[in-house]
This record gives C-alpha cells, sequence and structure tokens, in this order.
C-alpha cells in the first residue's frame, strides 16, 4: 500500500449509537499529526465529549516514533496525554490517523478495531481472544485502571475516568497493512543512522518493556508522556527523544523519504498555527 | 554444508521493540507487521509480561547478521546446522 500523503483518515466511533465511520480527509493535511490532528479534531467534536488517540507520519516508520497523542477534555480543561507501547504501530498499520471516541455507551462495552472496521463486544466476552496475534494492541480495564497490553499506562487517572465514564472496558487494535517505501535503501540508512542515535536520549537503557520501534527498555516506558514538544508530539516521538524530533532537517529528511512534501516553512507555519489554536484552550 | 540459522536463543531477554520485525520487513522492502518472518507474540496471562519470539525459517534467506545488530538485547544467535540434502545416502 502506498503512503496517504495527503489525507488523514479518520475513524469516528458513535459509542451511543454504536455506529462509525472513516473519513479521508484532505483538509486536514497541513496538519503533522498527533498533538494538532488531536487539537483540531478535539476542537470540531467537543460537544460530543470526545476522547482522541493520534499518531503522526513517522509512527510505525521511525525510531523512537512510539507514543500515541491521548486528548480529552474536562470542563473547561484539555488533557494532552501520550501513552507508549505498540498502540502507535498497530493504528498506523491500520492505516489510521486518529480514533475519535464519541459519546457514551448505553452498557459496558469492548470496542474492536481491526484495520478500520469496528466490532462492538458485549461485557464478558473473551476479551484476549480477539485482535489479531503479533500485530494487536489491547487497552483494558484492570481492577482500577487501563493497560495497555498489561504493562503500559496513561499519564493520568483522568483518562482511566472518562474511559470507565464512557463505559468503554477495552479496545483492541490490529493493523494489518503493509506500507512500501519510494526509496528503500535511502529510507533504511536513514533508519539505521537515527537508531544508533541512542545515546542522545535523556533516559537510560533499561530491562523493562519497551515501547515498539524504540530499543530503549527504558524504566518510564509504562508511566506516559503529559504535555512536552509540540513537533516531538506532533510526529508522535518520545518526548526523551526530543532533541532528535526537534531538529528540523532530520524531521524533514525522515518525512521526504516517505513522500511527504513539506519545507521548513510549512513546519514553521504548521507549529504557529498550532501555538495559536492551543490558546483558546486551558491545558492542564 | 553447514547451513547458517537464527535462533531466538535468549528469548527471555526480549524486550518486545519489535526492532528485529521492522528491520526483516524493511529488508523485504515493506513496512508493517503481515507476512513477516519474525513475529513477536505478547503474553499477557501472566503477572509479568512476556514475549515469545516466532521465527520462520525464510528468515534465513535474509541478511539475519542485520537481525543479530539490531537486537538491543541479544536475544539472537546464528547456528551452523549441516545441510541433509547435500548428504547421498
Amino acid at each position: 500500500m502506498k503512503i496517504s500523503t495527503s489525507v488523514k483518515n479518520i475513524l469516528e466511533i458513535d459509542l451511543e449509537k454504536k455506529t462509525y465511520h472513516v473519513r479521508s480527509r484532505s483538509d486536514l493535511e497541513g496538519i503533522l499529526g498527533g498533538v494538532g490532528l488531536s487539537l483540531k479534531l478535539y476542537s470540531e467534536f467537543k460537544d460530543e465529549k470526545p476522547i482522541i488517540f493520534s499518531v503522526g507520519p513517522l509512527n510505525g516508520f521511525f525510531p523512537f516514533a512510539s507514543k500515541t497523542s491521548v486528548m480529552f477534555g474536562v470542563k473547561n480543561k484539555i488533557y494532552d496525554y501520550y501513552i507508549g507501547g505498540s498502540l502507535s504501530t498497530r493504528i498506523r498499520f491500520a492505516n489510521i490517523d486518529a480514533i475519535v471516541l464519541l459519546g457514551r455507551s448505553k452498557s459496558e462495552v469492548f470496542v474492536e478495531i481491526q484495520n478500520q472496521e469496528v466490532t462492538f463486544l458485549d461485557y464478558g466476552v473473551d476479551f484476549d481472544s480477539h485482535g489479531l496475534p503479533g500485530k494487536r494492541s489491547i487497552v483494558e480495564f484492570k481492577t482500577n485502571k487501563y493497560l495497555l497490553d498489561n504493562y503500559f499506562r496513561f499519564s493520568g487517572s483522568e483518562a482511566d475516568s472518562i474511559l470507565h465514564f464512557k463505559k468503554v472496558l477495552g479496545i483492541v487494535i490490529s493493523g494489518s497493512f503493509d506500507f512500501n517505501i519510494p526509496s528503500p535503501e535511502e529510507y533504511d540508512e536513514l533508519y539505521k543512522q537515527i537508531l544508533q542515535k541512542y545515546q542522545r536520549l535523556s533516559v537510560d537503557k533499561g530491562e523493562f518493556p519497551s515501547c515498539s520501534g524504540c530499543p530503549m527498555g527504558c524504566s518510564k516506558s509504562n508511566i506516559g508522556e503529559k504535555g512536552g514538544s509540540l513537533l516531538a508530539h506532533s510526529l508522535v516521538g518520545c518526548n526523551f527523544a526530543s532533541t532528535l524530533f526537534n531538529n528540523h532537517d532530520l524531521i524533514i529528511s525522515c518525512l521526504n523519504v516517505l513522500g511527504y512534501k513539506y519545507t521548513h516553512e510549512d513546519i514553521e507555519k504548521y507549529l504557529q498555527t498550532l501555538y495559536n489554536l492551543k490558546k483558546d484552550y486551558i491545558f492542564q | 554444508m553447514a547451513k547458517k540459522i537464527l535462533k531466538a536463543t535468549f528469548e527471555n531477554r526480549c524486550n518486545g521493540c519489535e526492532l528485529c520485525v521492522l528491520e526483516v520487513q524493511r529488508q523485504l522492502e515493506r513496512v508493517g507487521l503481515t507476512d513477516s518472518p519474525i513475529r513477536i507474540l505478547r503474553d499477557s496471562s501472566k503477572s509479568t509480561v512476556y514475549f515469545h519470539v516466532e521465527i520462520d525459517p525464510s528468515v534465513n534467506n535474509l541478511n539475519i547478521k542485520e537481525v543479530i545488530k539490531v537486537c538491543p538485547t541479544s536475544v539472537f544467535e546464528i547456528i551452523e546446522e549441516e545441510d541433509e540434502d547435500l548428504y547421498i545416502s
């Protein structure tokens, strides 16, 4: 499959009606992804109390682009969280840029997403048997909090509260699309160059479960992040790798090798738009 | 003649980063998880997260030295096995 560089695929799930739509939107082309995409979608859907999971153009394609943006609002505040694990690669390989959960289910529900198809499962099913082995991520309510793949968690209990309020007890997402790269050799070279820069991360190597696409296995991988670098979190990279993801030359090389046509000016314009959009909200 | 085989000898060290999966897929000029000769399966049934490394023999037609190199926890090793097809009975 060719990478969709000019459209973003938004999966909107109405929990109350148990319906869903995938909208391929060309009007979001100027928005890189992650925090920018989440914020734009939040501004569109805020009356329906959304929780938005979004990825960026580098997730699944480059090392350290290993987080998923999670955004939602409570009263007049916006929560800008990031979760690690394998979720971002599964969303990317499902060829989805953002998942928007709208409204509140009438009864407790598990949501299964396989590529761009959604199934609503009743509470009580054997949730672990759903999804594609080796290609799935599971977010599940365990005792008193949600865990991703039984280890990674959201950076604050508010995300747990909003998912619980929506009566979503679990989400399993599987992605089985493959993407072709325009210049595979150039891509492989750039990939390895970035992977070798792991010493520039502001976290030490550890022996813990790692996020997909990150070799570090750091002790902080399970905690998630709150706020942080706008560019890193648009891509959506790990904040511990923000020195890499704030290097505009490097980022543009990554985007260009995937077929995106962004320039330095496009990135600057995007960041300015994002700053302006952020001013309308109080970030927690 | 001895054949070089990729083995996940130290599977218990796997941290689930999937860099090996992405490496072999890059060698096959694609990005994704489908039809990968290496699969990482998460076992979440225990209290600690454990990963199973599943290897398809077709991986041995690829550059397996690069798989060894990309793994941050040295899960893999290359062993040499006699190729039985070459013996005449």
